[in-house]
């Protein structure tokens, strides 16, 4: 999926997708916990029917992660799956997702 | 002897609060993997006095293994990492220490071993095996504390079975080396970018070879020869084999530093899991007492932190269960009743199976954790006596749990 499925700024929050017809934008919030408090928390409008891996695309865009650095979003304790919708984790406006790293498997 | 000098090895953490010796001294630790961090945890674990360990692995110690597994020297290599790990830790650390060694895969420890076992310290060092034995310690309930590491990360996971997250929550896509393996049909088609063709070389190598490849001057020249001839073809840039090593390969970097801050955290995690364990068998008024003390000194087992070593963080979260996880959620079949077998262990698998084939007019197929059982071999040569399978139906979604006892061998009778 492309950085076209996420739309960044308020003025083409009026965008439309030919299957979709309006999309509706949400603002949510990415925490990068790693970071100190005053510059851990960073805003994205995306798309309310969006899934999970877009989401984690805002997040990497909100603060500059690069694609080789795997990572995963966290909410109210749960590590979301990609190829889920943000639905059904009841994503609403204004939840803050934390962002961990992901797949760390050596022994 | 003077009064005033400690009698026990263990003073000064007997002076803690909150601190059980005697405890700590009746537990039994499986630990699974004994690398980078499973070296560090049997160490931790054997000076602050565990009863038992019981280590688990089937690699052999490798030249590459001596910047961090501090348990191995140069004349170890070759030999296998949990039985050279016995002796140095009886010899360094704790002669009292009681060590059970395994020097296989974590499929392959009989069942009855998880019966004796307080808490599992998973120090695995790859997908698959990991999310074996988050099965094996959900079905047995039994605390799993699970650490990985990669570079500059590490992470502690602790699963307490149908109360916290296990690691199958959220059904957590494989690593793409895995996927590969699992999944071929997510590599199939033309290469959509430079790391597909090194995925395409995986597979075709797997294929072609029926193993994954080892860190040997042939594999990797194979495996960079068939890489390239994907990004020639499909114009991305050439792969170096040392590049390419570090992406297909299992082995992630490794370092010393992380491996004792991680195990050292995976450590402290399972002494006080042992120490949540004692409730149980405390009194009422010794239970509130106890939880006191732990909102006093803010006592909390996180079920997941993670430390980066470039950042000098250490970040905590809480893990809730995924209703829907397969192993431990509503669907999981873990919590169903286990069908008991008695059996002749010369017997081959498929005449459990075709039993049930008969009795439901469907056909199964046998799995022992997340590996699928050869039916045509004998059972002796596939399980332990008293270990669990499951047999999953191939047309639904029926499922059963069976465990099978050997039958003692028939005697020859003297009279007739
Ligand atoms: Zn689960």
């Amino acid at each position: 999926m492309a950085k076209r499925d996420v739309i960044w700024d308020s003025e083409s929050r009026s965008k439309t997708s030919p299957d979709s017809g309006i999309e509706k934008m949400m603002k949510i919030r990415f925490k990068d916990p790693q970071l100190p408090p005053e510059q851990n928390l960073r805003e994205k409008y995306i798309n309310i029917n969006g899934t999970v891996f877009q989401a984690i695309t805002a997040a990497r865009d909100a603060f500059n992660i690069p694609e080789v650095v795997p990572i995963a979003l966290l909410f109210k304790g749960r590590r979301m799956n990609p190829s889920n919708s943000l639905s059904s984790y009841g994503i609403e406006e204004n939840a803050i997702l934390m962002i961990v790293p992901d797949q760390i498997k050596g022994g | 002897m003077d009064s005033d000098i400690p009698s026990s090895r263990f003073d000064r953490q007997e002076r803690l609060s909150l601190w059980d010796q005697k405890l700590i001294e009746k537990i039994t630790v499986l630990v699974v993997g004994v690398g980078g961090t499973g070296s560090e945890v049997c160490k931790n674990l054997s000076l602050l006095g565990i009863g038992k360990l019981i280590l688990v692995d089937v690699d052999s110690i490798e030249y590459s293994n001596l910047n961090r597994q501090m348990l191995f020297s140069k004349e170890d290599i070759g030999q296998n990492k949990a039985e050279v790990a016995k002796v140095r830790i009886l010899h360094h650390f704790n002669p009292e220490l009681e060590v059970e060694v395994f020097p296989f895969y974590v499929q392959e420890i009989p069942d009855k071993t998880f019966e004796s076992v307080d808490v599992i310290a998973g120090c695995v060092d790859n997908y698959l095996a990991r999310q074996f034995l988050n099965s094996i310690a959900i079905e047995h309930r039994i605390p799993l504390i699970d650490s990985a590491t990669d570079g500059y990360l590490g992470q502690v996971q602790s699963i307490i079975p149908f109360q916290t997250a296990c690691l199958a929550c959220d059904n957590p896509p494989p690593p793409q080396e895995t996927q590969v393996l699992m999944e071929p049909c997510s590599i199939v088609g033309v290469p959509r970018s430079r790391e597909h063709c090194a995925w395409k070389a995986l597979y075709e190598f797997n294929t072609l070879f029926n193993r994954k490849p080892n860190e040997t001057e042939k594999d990797l020249e194979k495996l960079t020869q068939l890489a390239n001839e994907y990004t020639e073809r499909y114009n991305f840039g050439k792969f170096e084999r040392k590049e390419l090593l570090q992406l297909i390969m299992f082995h992630v970097p490794s370092l010393i530093t992380v491996n004792a801050v991680t195990s050292g955290i995976q450590t402290q995690e399972i002494i006080k899991t042992i120490f949540s364990i004692k409730r149980r068998e405390l009194r009422k008024s010794e239970r509130l007492a106890l939880q006191q003390l732990e909102t006093l000194t803010r006592f909390k087992i996180p079920s997941l932190s993670i430390y980066s070593a470039l950042t000098g963080t250490l970040n905590t979260f809480d893990l809730v269960q995924d209703p829907e996880c397969t192993v431990c959620g509503n669907m999981s079949n873990l919590t169903q009743k286990i069908e008991k077998i008695k059996i002749n262990k010369k017997n081959s698998l498929k005449t459990i199976i075709n039993g049930f084939s008969e009795k439901f007019n469907k056909e199964f197929i046998a799995f022992k954790g997340n590996s699928v059982l050869q039916e045509d071999r004998s059972l002796e040569s596939l399980l332990r006596d008293g270990d669990r399978i499951t047999l999953s139906s191939k047309e639904d979604e029926q499922e059963f749990r069976v465990r099978i006892t050997f039958t003692p061998p028939r005697k020859q009778r003297k009279k007739e």
